[in-house]
């Protein structure tokens, strides 16, 4: 039905929202909230499921009031128009900033985990050269792709958890008190820095339209919410906080860990062909975002004549923007992080007050 | 350099060529904004003219604890 109009359903863009989380929260969940948090990292995510609930019922409001519009016009609407245009701006280099963030983690996974002695710019490479193929084939495909990698995904992700949450430590993740409430809030600005809802706002002209946003929309936040408690607890529980907020690629490193009954192990290679499948998806959907940021800041007539010098851009910034891995983590951790607040939480709701106070909303 | 000026004239030509043949010519400004950051960053990936990553940059405007070593 959908595909006649050439839009998707809120359903089928809850369920890109829960594969863009699920890539971050297996990379680097764990490490940073146990840092922060210790044995209760795992209650971090709560906090960020409200701050998230919040952003729903803001984005809810835009959504009904301006119907077959994207974010950009809802922007342009609430602010004078240089203001408006700088805000787009902003969001397209941060969406940028994030996309070469993923594309550089992308191939340096591959370089760490699987294939030591291979040219990264392999995997970079090609990665691009099938973005850039995809992302003219429209949403609507993706996000049929989308839903067919989400069922791989949880399956795989099940099956993990039923292997992993029996050999969970119960001393790694407890004891929990009121001296636990400061660190959990501390550790729980890297959960809430991946709500990346507002992102997608900008093709929502693109989506089906339904009143179905809240209901969908709190369904894959509390699905994220399970995906993410389960990810820190099992990690926390089975490594302990102190190995975990010391190591790259927490998750990857637990799973590894994982021995049933003695003898079968290298289920890591399990996750990471989930990872390569949420991360394809990812740089589709960023990409697919940017680019109609492009489009609106521009007013132009159709995206498709920037793909190639857009995804060009992304590979070079994918070599300025870190000379090694530890960079690339450390800014993630440091920079990427309270950049995602800021664009995806505080504009939104700075926007939605102006809109409040101008009776627009 | 000169491979990445050769992509970029590449990518250039056949955009061009595609944008005069479905009339989209309108669109051909904000397409060399691309091409000269495109330029601009082949540049700065080739020559680092800053001697930093980007990521380096910022991590000093935040005062990152990465440079204290240890």
């Amino acid at each position: 039905m959908f595909r006649n109009k050439g839009k998707i359903s809120v359903r089928q863009v809850m369920i890109i929202l829960i594969i863009t989380v699920y890539t971050p929260s297996i990379r680097f969940i764990a490490r940073a909230t146990s840092y922060s948090a210790k044995q209760a990292s795992w209650l971090s995510p709560i906090i960020a499921f409200g701050v998230y609930v919040i952003m729903l019922f803001i984005l809810n409001r835009f959504y009904k009031k301006y119907k077959n519009k994207n974010f950009s016009e809802v922007i342009l609407d609430n602010t004078p128009k240089l203001i408006g245009k700088t805000i787009i701006v902003i969001y397209i280099i941060s969406i940028t900033l994030l996309l070469v963030l993923y594309i550089r983690y992308f191939g340096e996974r591959f370089v760490t985990a699987l294939y030591p002695n291979v040219d990264i710019n392999i995997f970079i490479i090609s990665i691009l050269l099938i973005v850039a193929f995809m992302i003219r084939s429209g949403i609507v495909v993706i996000a049929r792709m989308s839903e067919l990698m989400f069922i791989i995904m949880t399956i795989i992700f099940v099956s993990l958890m039923f292997i992993m949450v029996p050999n969970v430590q119960l001393e790694n993740v407890t004891p929990i008190s009121t001296l636990d409430i400061i660190p959990v809030f501390k550790g729980s600005i890297v959960t809430i820095a991946l709500s990346y809802l507002p992102f997608y706002f900008f093709f929502s002209h693109e989506w089906s339209q339904n009143d179905k946003f809240l209901k969908h929309g709190i369904m894959a936040g509390l699905y994220i919410l399970i995906i993410e408690v389960l990810i820190i607890f099992v990690s926390v529980g089975l490594m302990g906080s102190t190995v975990i907020s010391r190591s790259p690629l927490s998750f990857f490193i637990a799973v590894k860990n994982i021995n049933l009954l003695g003898e079968i192990s290298g289920f890591e290679s399990i996750l990471v062909s989930t990872w390569i499948l949420t991360d394809f998806v990812i740089l589709i959907v960023y990409t697919y975002s940017a680019l109609n940021m492009i489009k609106s800041l521009f007013n132009l007539g159709d995206f498709k004549p920037f793909i190639n010098i857009y995804i060009f851009i992304t590979y070079l910034l994918t070599w300025i923007i870190a000379k090694n891995v530890f960079e690339l983590q450390d800014w993630g951790a440091q920079f990427a992080v309270y950049m995602n607040i800021n664009v995806l939480i505080v504009i939104p709701v700075i926007i939605f007050m102006i809109g409040k106070v101008r009776k627009v909303v | 350099m000169l491979k990445y000026i050769m992509i970029i004239g590449a990518i250039s030509i056949y955009e061009i060529y595609m944008m005069v043949k479905k009339r989209q010519m309108k669109d051909f400004n904000a397409f060399l904004i691309f091409v000269l950051i495109a330029l601009l960053a082949s540049y700065i990936h080739v020559h680092d003219p800053f001697d930093a990553s980007l990521s380096e940059l910022l991590l000093k405007l935040v005062k990152s604890e990465y440079f204290k070593g240890g």
